[in-house]
């Protein structure tokens, strides 16, 4: 099976097979004046002064982020683990009110959504650390599209929720006996504004991918 | 004849490999900042050819330190150290490159280039009068006005890497390396005014 170090091989010796003039190009091309000047340019490029950095605070600062990012995939399955035995234990066992046991029931599988994608998402990235450089620009493309497709998700999955909210709002409103409408109001406010601010991020990231695409074809 | 004190086989064994997981965390650490050490200058250099800002070479040496980081304990000593963190450092400035969202444009007109390196020095100086620093810093400049294939190829050789070293870093044929270096010497060349 080819590995993509043998492809990118591949690919470049099928383009030195096809373009057999690339040598003789290259012959056309004048290096003189600075070839007679590279060690000069060499020396003066490797003792450019260097910004020494405190190794132990990038390592702790390393750490840092590495647990962070952990942490915060780890702190979405928690609250997912939370979620689902809520749910169970509030429809089998606690004799919970409807509403509540369906907004949890709902609430644990879109949150199982999200952290599915979370982790693929996650996997991904971390997984082509050690790619060629040509690699990365694909692997920038197709960060882009993950970050497209999550937004896409986050952005959608506002219209369940907004329904689910809404009739967990009502259920509860109808028996406490009090009228929903101040609830309604704040709730469907508060997933408008999520919608919105999803909506621009994700113009924001199109743009740059539409960038990058530019970039990458010419 | 067993002694008394010695453990069972079983509990050696579980105790060994706590041992050998504990180092391993430790070694990870150590074998880390032994490579940023080590190779400190040839990544900050690499990133000086990518980026002018500070703020933001500072970010993207993290960023390569984060991403040498992880992957670490995928090295498995089938190159060498140095060829290792440079491609993890390409790998992290092609990407940064390849947004173009702080960057300086890659496509800009090479006369334009020339023109605002030569007003950036007040007078049109030849570049071999100028001072070591002076130099330093066209030279950088130069650089990042290079294409993306020849900013990976000239860093590396400026760095003295051989062009074994570079088609390992970069993943291309020898062949292509000499293809890419001759045509990133001719617009360097160009760039610096030395033709």
């Amino acid at each position: 099976m080819n590995t993509r170090k043998d492809k990118n091989v591949d690919k470049d010796n099928d383009l030195m097979n096809i373009n057999s003039t690339v040598d003789e190009l290259n012959d056309d091309i004048d290096t003189s004046a600075i070839d007679e000047q590279w060690a000069a340019l060499t020396q003066d490029w490797q003792d450019q002064p260097v910004e020494h950095t405190d190794v132990n605070a990038l390592l702790k600062q390393t750490k840092r982020r590495t647990i962070k990012a952990k942490l915060l995939f780890g702190s979405n399955i928690l609250a997912t683990v939370g979620l689902l035995y809520s749910w169970l234990y509030g429809w089998l066992w606690g004799n919970w009110e409807r509403p509540l046991v369906n907004y949890l029931g709902f609430g644990t599988v879109i949150s199982i959504i999200f952290c599915y994608f979370e982790y693929k998402i996650r996997q991904k990235a971390w997984g082509n650390i050690d790619d060629t450089p040509d690699m990365a620009i694909n692997n920038a493309i197709e960060g882009y599209y993950s970050s497209l497709n999550y937004i896409k998700l986050t952005k959608w999955s506002c219209l369940p929720f907004a329904v689910l909210a809404n009739y967990h709002l009502y259920e509860v409103a109808t028996e406490a006996e009090k009228s929903p409408v101040k609830g309604f109001i704040i709730l469907n406010l508060f997933i408008l504004v999520i919608y919105v601010i999803t909506h621009a991020f994700g113009v924001k990231r199109q743009k740059e991918l539409d960038s990058l695409l530019d970039k990458t074809k010419n | 004849m067993h002694n008394s004190l010695e453990l069972p086989l079983q509990q050696k064994d579980l105790f060994i490999r706590r041992a050998v997981e504990d180092n391993s965390a430790l070694d990870h650490q150590a074998t880390f900042t032994q490579w940023m050490t080590e190779h400190e200058r040839l990544l900050r250099h690499i990133i000086t050819g990518f980026e002018a800002k500070p703020a933001i070479q500072d970010e993207l040496y993290q960023e390569v330190a984060l991403n040498i980081w992880r992957a670490l304990p995928k090295f498995r000593n089938d190159s060498s150290v140095k060829t290792f963190v440079a491609r993890i450092a390409h790998n992290v400035l092609a990407t940064h490159v390849a947004k173009a969202v702080r960057t300086i444009k890659a496509d800009q007109d090479l006369t334009n280039v020339d023109q605002d390196a030569e007003r950036d020095n007040s007078e049109p100086t030849p570049f071999q009068s100028l001072d070591k620093e002076q130099r330093q810093k066209k030279l950088a400049k130069a650089i990042r006005q290079l294409k993306l294939e020849h900013q990976q190829v000239i860093t590396l050789a400026l760095e003295g890497m051989s062009y074994q070293e570079i088609a390992d870093v970069l993943s291309i044929t020898t062949n292509l390396v000499g293809v890419r270096l001759k045509r990133s010497k001719a617009a360097l060349s160009q760039l610096l005014g030395a033709a």
